[in-house]
């Protein structure tokens, strides 16, 4: 219940709209009643054998009610999706931001693995719910008070009855909704399941049949399937109970009203003019409540998503966003120091740094060599501001790291990741991306000095030309390549490369070492690498093992004393 | 494709799916009965009410009352009993229809791959096909008995009114006319509008996780406000094809309520007419304007589906798309027993292209490889390595020429007998969502734990399997456990090495492990491998080195083949290609 009002509170960013649907849904309901109603007094009129004229009246009064409720219903269907819009953008706006707040290292929560289908589908799910569902509440209660006193003035048992009836197709699905939504919430839960192992198969269907376990997995995943279905078929009786009751209470509602009413004009309670016009709204009265509990239906699955979607939206934002941060200090060859650096991932957890001591001097190059998993992204990952750290452990010309703004820190460091990924869009708007305000010419200058302005003027739409998702499939090195031509283009006094070339053969590796060779001109740089080349060149080189700083010195240096250094050169030497 | 043909398709489809229901037809006429029972008895219901008004206002309710009363409870009753049957068989059908279309869509990619893998990267294509296939449900438990039920009640009650007044048949036969067309008036533009309605919502949900996949990005390059700019401007794009989808729906939805209501209207008036002509009893005329205004309804509610019937063809049409796809090579070979052939692989003059347009992948290509042999394949992009391994898992035959294996041409073995000869560690490693136990396990069925952690050892997989969270029972693949290109590499060889077929094919095996690691895996394939034969593909100079012999290759054909001392004296296509490689830039687009 708590979900549910949080939820409905989303409503508060579409007030004006909110108010609209409801307006047109009463409109609608009411254009549907006098549209009945004058039906009813035609009828009436036609079986007192009034003149034509009254007849043909109510005929165009009964007219114009269709036209009117026509007309809304098609100003509805539109209203609705501009409605559902807004609230749906609201949503999506609020739960990227609070991911780009987060950071990754909220990206990386195992409980958030579904971030992605949450911001697509998950909010999707939830338009019927708050567009649909809560608006209609409103209509119901406002055509439950007018259809009461309507019909009690019409005859009072009748009206009575079909408040009670209301009444109870309301109630209804919320008294069933616990045991009907643990069997939807569980129905669709297998339902995405096996949908996932279907997909799952199908993308490794070349491994399956490499392994010659395809027929087998086939087998397996048709008896999943029909045990499914099955399976399904025996929860059917619980979710179609609720839908059931209501039918049940609609069609009963009508009959006994008719039936009720029927029997006063026969003890002459009634003139039977009353009875036509109960025979005809009857019906009408109760459809509004049918349409909720259809509403009700479809959000189900909205609600069953509120939980991950509330998660994330309640996620603490970290302390840093104090007061006084600054937003200058960094120099333009700034020196980096770690001092006595520890750090854990998870609380309790394993120390994946530990008392790390560093000094990125200014200007120069310094490389951290190791075995995949011994700290080296780890602490790349803390100097981009991206997980907090204990105060003061990491200065960057003398100044903590946590006391400059996030965006101004990351304002100052150019980075390369082992994986770049490129945005759809331009190459050139790729590029352009590290500085908005960047001339064309600019940009050129910096692809060239990357190493890929021949490669690009090549493409079917040279800097045009689209890339990302669905776009131009470049290879790793071309994508790595554009990357650090945006690297280049961004121009911060602090250069990274984590692993920038190790998704790289060796071909391209080469075109892409004297693309870096130029950014890291006039920097500070901080390159991270397993493939021993990139960082033979550097001024000084960490060698790290397990968290631990295990040595430090130039290439040669280490070569005659450092004895992982040269574990790792032997490994390499063997290219 | 012109309109002609898009008719036919439409046809075809609803020929084609209506096939799918031969199995269920029983059942499906049970639903429809149970649906037309259910429509029915909401008008006998209306009827009813209409009567006992008439008995009420001619003064003989009172006498008839206990007939009433039994007449209402009975209608309740049969009406519940008539809605409860209906759902319960529409979806019965639907959940069996559902399992059949996917097992049926599993069996043919099973057929066909990898040819249609290849348009199925990043798993767009088999999450859109299971969407597909969730819009079948729909069309069969919820639009194609409702159609029949909507044709076969309102003939039903069109009966019941040609006693009472054949004047209104005529009437609502022309109402049914009007409201069936305004689907098909305007389905061009409906078409059209799903279409670009779909696309834009792509996009948009493209670029929103973009805001996730780029996040690193993102925040590293202060892209912040610019990426919130795009993905505003391409949600307004996706809402405004929405609009003018929504717009024409609500026209549409507009006219046909119009036909409803105005059909109704005019029924009355002309009843009404003939209650002052002919003084037909008022009682009756009540129940005539109760049955005209709810005759049409189902006809109503079946255009109103009809409107969204784009969106089911498109969805039809992607799934036979597969379904029917042809398979690349055909099954046909006798079973061989793995042990009985020599690992001794040989391309005798093979020419292949992928598709006929293109260039020759693979031009009068002749090798032969020893058995025990470990042999390397080089060659630029796009020269014909990848082509090779294709051809030699049999994903597709040749055009001209052979391939043999122990002198047997593989087109006479079965694909089965031919898997079982190789163990493969293809580029892209995939992972199963299964614990990494089994996701080795996969090599081998029968194979003990033990086998499988012998295995992961060979493969330098054993150490950081225990490291992770669960060990061997870490659940790996999309929702499990993130492991680098190299870990799921290394769980690749390992689960090669268990299935331990005399042919080993490792494709770009290593070229995402680090030095060590690669070089404790080279070390771990030359031992494990003595008695086998090993052909791979490589780039890096480690991999060439590592290989006995060395097979290089140059626009699909052996360009040079020796030792890699051999070959670097010789100056020759390896030697230009080790050293050149940086001017080599020309990526050709002859290979997938």
């Amino acid at each position: 219940m708590n979900h549910f009002f949080r939820l409905v509170y989303f409503l508060k960013y579409a007030k004006k709209e909110t108010a609209i649907r409801i307006l047109l849904g009463l409109g609608i309901v009411g254009a549907q009643f006098s549209q009945t109603w004058f039906l009813a007094k035609m009828v009436i009129a036609v079986c007192e054998k009034r003149n034509m004229k009254e007849i043909l009246l109510f005929f165009l009064a009964e007219f114009l009610s269709l036209f009117i409720r026509a007309g809304l219903i098609k100003y509805q269907e539109y209203f609705l999706k501009k409605y559902a819009a807004k609230v749906k953008n609201e949503i999506r706006s609020q739960i990227l931001d609070k991911i780009m707040v987060l950071g990754p290292s909220f990206k990386n929560d195992q409980r958030t693995g579904n971030l992605q289908s949450l911001i697509t589908d998950g909010v999707e799910s939830l338009e019927a719910f708050l567009t649909q569902y809560i608006p209609q509440i409103a209509v119901v209660i406002f055509t439950t008070i007018f259809v009461t006193t309507f019909m009690c003035r019409l005859d009072r048992t009748v009206g009575l009855l079909l408040f009670f009836m209301s009444a109870v197709t309301v109630i209804v699905p919320h008294v069933f909704m616990p045991a009907v939504s643990d069997v939807m919430v569980l129905y669709w839960k297998e339902y995405a399941q096996l949908n996932a192992q279907y997909i799952d198969d199908m993308q490794g269907m070349s491994t399956l049949k490499s392994l010659g376990v395809s027929k087998k997995e086939g087998k397996r995943l048709k008896d999943q399937a029909i045990g499914f279905a099955a399976e399904s078929m025996r929860n059917l009786g619980i979710s179609l109970s609720d839908s059931t009751l209501i039918t049940i209470c609609i069609t009963a509602g009508t009959s006994i009203s008719i039936l009720l009413s029927a029997i006063h004009v026969a003890q002459g309670k009634i003139p039977y003019a009353v009875l036509i016009q109960v025979l005809f709204l009857a019906g009408e009265c109760l459809k509004p409540m049918n349409d909720l509990s259809i509403y009700w239906h479809n959000s189900y699955t909205g609600l069953s998503v509120a939980e991950e979607l509330l998660y994330v939206l309640d996620y603490p934002v970290p302390e840093k966003t104090k007061e006084n941060l600054q937003t200058t200090g960094i120099g333009e060859k700034p020196e980096i120091v770690l001092r006595n650096l520890s750090f854990q991932y998870e609380k309790d957890g394993a120390d994946v740094l530990k008392n790390v001591d560093m000094v990125f001097e200014s200007g120069k190059v310094t490389a951290i060599a190791g075995k995949s998993g011994s700290g080296k992204s780890t602490i790349v990952n803390l100097l981009l501001g991206f997980y907090e750290t204990e105060k003061n452990r990491i200065q960057i010309d003398g100044k903590a790291l946590e006391s400059f703004e996030s965006d101004y820190l990351r304002s100052q460091i150019s980075v390369v990741f082992q994986d770049s990924f490129l945005f759809y869009g331009t190459v050139r708007d790729n590029i352009r991306m590290a500085r908005p305000e960047a001339s064309d010419a600019e940009i050129i200058q910096a692809a060239m000095a990357a190493n890929v302005h021949e490669f690009i003027v090549n493409l079917p739409n040279g800097y045009d030309t689209l890339v990302g998702e669905r776009g131009a499939t470049l290879s790793g090195g071309e994508r790595q390549r554009i990357a650090i031509a945006r690297a280049i283009l961004k121009n911060a006094p602090i250069l990274i490369l984590d692993e920038a070339t190790s998704s790289v053969d060796c071909k391209n590796e080469q075109e892409i070492q004297n693309a870096l060779k130029e950014a890291m001109k006039d920097r500070t740089t901080l390159v991270i690498a397993h493939r021993m080349t990139t960082i033979e060149d550097a001024d000084r080189i960490y060698v790290m093992q397990n968290g631990l700083v295990e040595g430090c010195g130039t290439h040669e240096e280490l070569l005659q004393k450092d004895q992982i250094y040269q574990n790792l050169v032997r490994a390499q030497s063997y290219e | 494709m012109n309109k002609e043909e898009k008719k036919f398709t439409r046809l075809k489809n609803v020929i084609r799916l209506s096939k799918r229901l031969k199995k269920y037809r029983l059942r499906m006429v049970a639903a429809v009965g149970a649906g037309v029972g259910n429509q029915l008895s909401i008008v006998a219901a209306s009827v009813l009410g209409a009567w006992t008004v008439g008995l009420a206002i001619d003064g003989k309710l009172m006498q008839e009352l206990n007939h009433v009363i039994a007449a209402t409870i009975a209608a309740i009753i049969i009406r519940i009993l008539f809605y409860a049957l209906e759902m319960w068989i529409c979806h019965d059908v639907a959940f069996k229809v559902l399992a059949d279309f996917r097992i049926q869509l599993f069996d043919s990619i099973e057929r066909v791959s990898p040819a249609i893998l290849l348009n199925m990267r990043s798993g767009q294509l088999a999450s859109t096909l299971m969407s597909d296939v969730e819009i079948m449900e729909w069309f069969f438990a919820h639009t194609f008995g409702s159609v029949l039920v909507a044709i076969i009640t309102p003939l039903i009650l069109m009966i019941i009114l040609w006693q009472i007044l054949p004047i209104l048949d005529l009437v609502m036969f022309l109402f049914a006319v009007a409201a069936v067309i305004i689907p098909i008036w305007r389905k061009k533009k409906a078409d059209e509008q799903g279409k670009e309605v779909r696309e834009a919502l792509a996009d948009a949900n493209a670029v929103t996780l973009e805001g996730v996949q780029g996040l690193k990005e993102i925040l590293t390059l202060n892209y912040r406000t610019g990426y919130e700019e795009k993905n505003r401007a391409y949600l307004e794009r996706m809402y405004k094809k929405q609009f003018s989808y929504s717009k024409r729906l609500g026209t549409e939805g507009m006219l046909l309520q119009m036909v409803l209501g105005v059909s109704g209207l005019v029924a009355a008036l002309i009843a009404a007419w003939y209650v002052g002509k002919d003084g037909m009893p008022a009682s009756m005329y009540t129940i005539i304007v109760v049955l005209s205004a709810t005759i049409l309804g189902p006809v109503i509610e079946i255009c109103n589906t009809a409107r969204n019937f784009g969106l089911i063809f498109a969805a039809a049409d992607r799934i036979y798309r597969v379904l029917e796809a042809e398979p690349l090579v055909e099954d046909t070979g006798k079973d061989v027993e793995a042990g009985k052939l020599t690992p001794e692989i040989q391309f005798d003059h093979v020419s292949f292209r992928y598709r006929e347009e293109l260039d020759l992948a693979a031009d009068d290509l002749s090798f032969h490889i020893h058995p025990g042999e470990h042999v390397a394949i080089a060659g630029a992009s796009g020269a014909g390595k990848s082509t090779c391994i294709q051809l030699l898992l049999r994903n597709w035959d040749p055009e001209k020429g052979c391939i043999r294996i122990g002198g047997k041409d593989i087109r006479d073995m079965s694909l089965k007998s031919l898997n079982e000869m190789y163990g493969t560690v293809l580029q892209d490693v995939y992972l199963f969502q299964i614990s990494i136990l089994e996701n080795i396990r996969l090599g081998r069925s029968g194979a003990t734990d033990e086998e499988v952690i012998e295995a992961a050892k060979e493969a330098f997989a054993h150490e950081f399997i225990m490291e992770l969270p669960d060990g061997y029972q870490t659940v790996a693949g999309e929702g499990g456990v993130k492991l680098s290109g190299g870990q799921r590499q290394r769980i690749a060889i390992a689960r090669a090495l268990l299935k331990g077929s005399p042919i080993l094919i490792l494709d770009e095996a290593v070229s995402n492990l680090d030095t060590e690691n690669e070089r404790n895996i080279q070390e771990s394939i030359q031992q494990s491998t003595q008695n086998r034969t090993v052909v791979m593909i490589a780039h890096r100079l480690s991999t060439i080195k590592s290989a006995d012999r060395i097979i290089c290759l140059e626009h699909g054909k052996v360009a040079e083949t020796g030792t890699f001392e051999e070959l670097m004296e010789k100056k020759g296509c390896l030697k230009k290609l080790l050293e050149n490689s940086a001017d080599t830039n020309n990526t050709k687009k002859g290979e997938p």
